[in-house]
């Protein structure tokens, strides 16, 4: 073709606007959190190079290391609960009945909640003296107060997150089973396979590419964490349920170590890309298999 | 064999339908869509359907017995396999979940895929193959059932024409050789002919009439009978206040036909005229109605013109 037209270089035009939103977007809010973390700001003008000593300082720091098992405890444990809970509620939706738009109306509902709505919520709600669930746990006889127990608060953080995100797995993996035709079900009861081997061999390779972005989201979303720990516990009692973003928050914008912060921020941007990494590629190579 | 009594195949119509298939026969069930076909063969598999009646397999009352304990097999319209089993997995999964000995299952699945031609395809899975290897893996694992039914649901449906062709050849033979009931769904006149000792018209959901293919042929019950049969529709018109009716591969040019004293004289107005080398279709109107005839070859026929046309008296269906 180049034979007979005049070589044509408009297309980059194009992809101009995309360009600059992505510069001002990511780009170079990145660069800047990179060049921070190499320097010690006094002030905006009295900066010194310092290197990588921040990123060393920041690993051997215990408040960090401890944000960070913490944080990779939480997300493993929302993981665990949420994906095979939205599978059995999604198993559980009828798939043709009139109530079926109304079910989905009503799952969906935690997801429009603001994060910082969902956490004062669960704060009344969880509250000893007034509110349903910690009124009615203590009433049971059961000591329950997750303002001063670490335990508590985590089961507490741990039940909202399922509360307000099992839903997406639901909602994700029910739009996985209704693509299955039915021939699939109807041949795989003609051959005799239990419920439970419909599950495995119907169901489940169909739904491993909903799963895949499900677990993605909330891997990645719940190792961001930050509104709703901050609103129901403020990260206590102690440092009991403070995760990385709020560790990070109190450096940056509480204390304003803006170079320690940096590199932090820089340490945490790699490390939930590792995750996604290499949870996606053990995924989709034990697929290639 | 396999009765069938008394059954509503189509909720809210009245059309009863009963009908015994014979084992070692295959059956095929010629119907439009919506007829009731698919219905009959889950009703017989005992899977959820809105058809209601008796199924009985020599004397014995299916009804009770859930899919799972009858002697009923299927195959569908779609490529039904078990995505993440290989060939050898799948052809095998029915006889595992019937905890059939490891040595009794390799056996049966070699020798159904030698049958069916897909041994050098064991160990791929079902995404890896063509749309004739995947069905080719539905037949061979519902014939591993060795069910004492197989329902074959418009099985060659989905499958392009050559790759068709090979597997209703190969299929036709299969099933032949056992002492099954087969009933083999289709709304393709053709099927009837290539894979019936018996066939069964159904229009919305009655049966219109049974019997060895081409004796149906010669001597339809009904309009809708011939119809059934016909491809493309046939010709209908009137003599002496009776209903009579013509299939389109009977009706020749005056001159090529038949000679007049054995044959019937029409006028054709033609409006329409396709060919594909091979054969040749010429649309027109007569005496009133839309007719269409079907020959050998090409035509010289102009868009237009008014052909002179005959068929013999024998070929006139009276009804």
């Amino acid at each position: 073709m180049s034979s007979f037209k005049p070589k044509n270089n408009r297309a980059w035009l194009g992809v101009l606007p995309v360009l600059l939103i992505v510069a001002f977007s990511a780009v170079i809010p990145l660069m800047t959190v990179v060049n921070y973390s190499v320097q010690d700001i006094l002030d905006f003008n009295s900066r010194f190079f310092v290197g990588f000593e921040w990123y060393q300082q920041t690993l051997k720091d215990p408040r960090f290391v401890d944000a960070f098992l913490r944080q990779v405890v939480f997300s493993l444990t929302i993981l665990a609960i949420e994906v095979p809970l939205g599978v059995a509620v999604a198993k559980g939706i009828p798939k043709d009945s009139r109530f079926t738009s109304l079910i989905l109306i009503l799952l969906a509902l935690p997801l429009l909640i603001p994060w910082n709505v969902v956490g004062t919520i669960w704060q009344v709600f969880a509250r000893p003296d007034i509110g349903l669930l910690g009124w009615t746990v203590n009433a049971l006889g059961i000591p329950y107060n997750y303002t001063a127990e670490p335990l508590h608060a985590w089961l507490t953080l741990v039940a909202m997150d399922v509360w307000h995100w099992t839903s997406l797995i639901a909602l994700l993996a029910f739009a996985g089973l209704t693509s299955i035709p039915t021939p699939f079900y109807q041949a795989a009861e003609l051959d005799g396979a239990s419920r439970w081997q419909v599950f495995r061999y119907v169901e489940m390779p169909r739904l491993q590419g909903v799963l895949i972005i499900g677990v993605l989201l909330r891997l990645m979303d719940s190792f961001m964490i930050y509104t709703e720990p901050f609103v129901l516990t403020g990260g206590g009692p102690g440092n009991a349920t403070t995760m990385l973003s709020q560790h990070l928050a109190t450096m940056a914008v509480g204390q304003f170590d803006l170079g320690p912060a940096a590199a932090f921020s820089v340490i945490y941007f790699l490390f939930i890309l590792l995750f996604c990494w290499i949870f996606y590629t053990s995924v989709v190579r034990s697929d290639d298999e | 064999m396999l009765s069938v009594n008394n059954v509503c195949l189509i909720p809210n119509e009245d059309n009863v339908f009963s009908h015994s298939f014979a084992r070692g026969e295959i059956c095929v069930v010629l119907g439009a869509n919506q007829s009731g076909k698919t219905n009959l063969c889950r009703l017989i598999a005992g899977l959820n359907t809105r058809a209601r009646g008796a199924v009985h397999l020599d004397d014995k009352s299916l009804e009770k017995l859930s899919p799972r304990a009858r002697p009923v097999s299927m195959v569908y319209q779609a490529f039904v396999n078990y995505p993440n089993l290989t060939v050898f997995e799948n052809i095998a999964s029915p006889l595992i979940a019937r905890k059939a000995s490891n040595e009794a299952v390799s056996k049966s699945v070699t020798d159904l895929a030698e049958k069916l031609r897909i041994d050098p395809l064991l160990h791929r899975l079902p995404s890896e193959l063509s749309g004739g290897q995947q069905q080719r893996v539905a037949i061979a694992r519902a014939l591993a059932q060795d069910a004492q039914v197989l329902l074959l649901d418009e099985p060659l449906v989905n499958l392009d024409f050559k790759l068709r062709e090979a597997l209703e050849v190969e299929l036709r033979e299969l099933l032949r050789a056992s002492n099954t009931v087969v009933i083999y769904t289709s709304s393709d006149p053709r099927d009837a002919f290539t894979h019936g000792d018996q066939l069964l018209l159904l229009d919305k959901g009655k049966k219109i009439q049974a019997g060895p293919p081409l004796q149906v042929y010669e001597r339809p019950s009904s309009p809708t009978a011939m119809a059934l049969l016909a491809d493309p529709d046939i010709n209908r018109f009137y003599r002496d206040g009776k209903l009579c009716a013509l299939r389109p591969e009977h009706i020749e040019l005056v001159g090529a036909g038949p000679t007049s004293g054995n044959a019937v004289d029409f006028h054709m107005q033609v409006t329409a005229y396709e060919t594909n080398g091979d054969e040749s279709f010429v649309h027109g109107l007569v005496e009133g109605a839309e007719w269409v005839l079907r020959q050998r070859g090409m035509l010289p026929v102009n868009v237009g013109q008014t052909l002179q046309i005959n068929a013999a008296l024998r070929d006139v269906v009276q009804f």
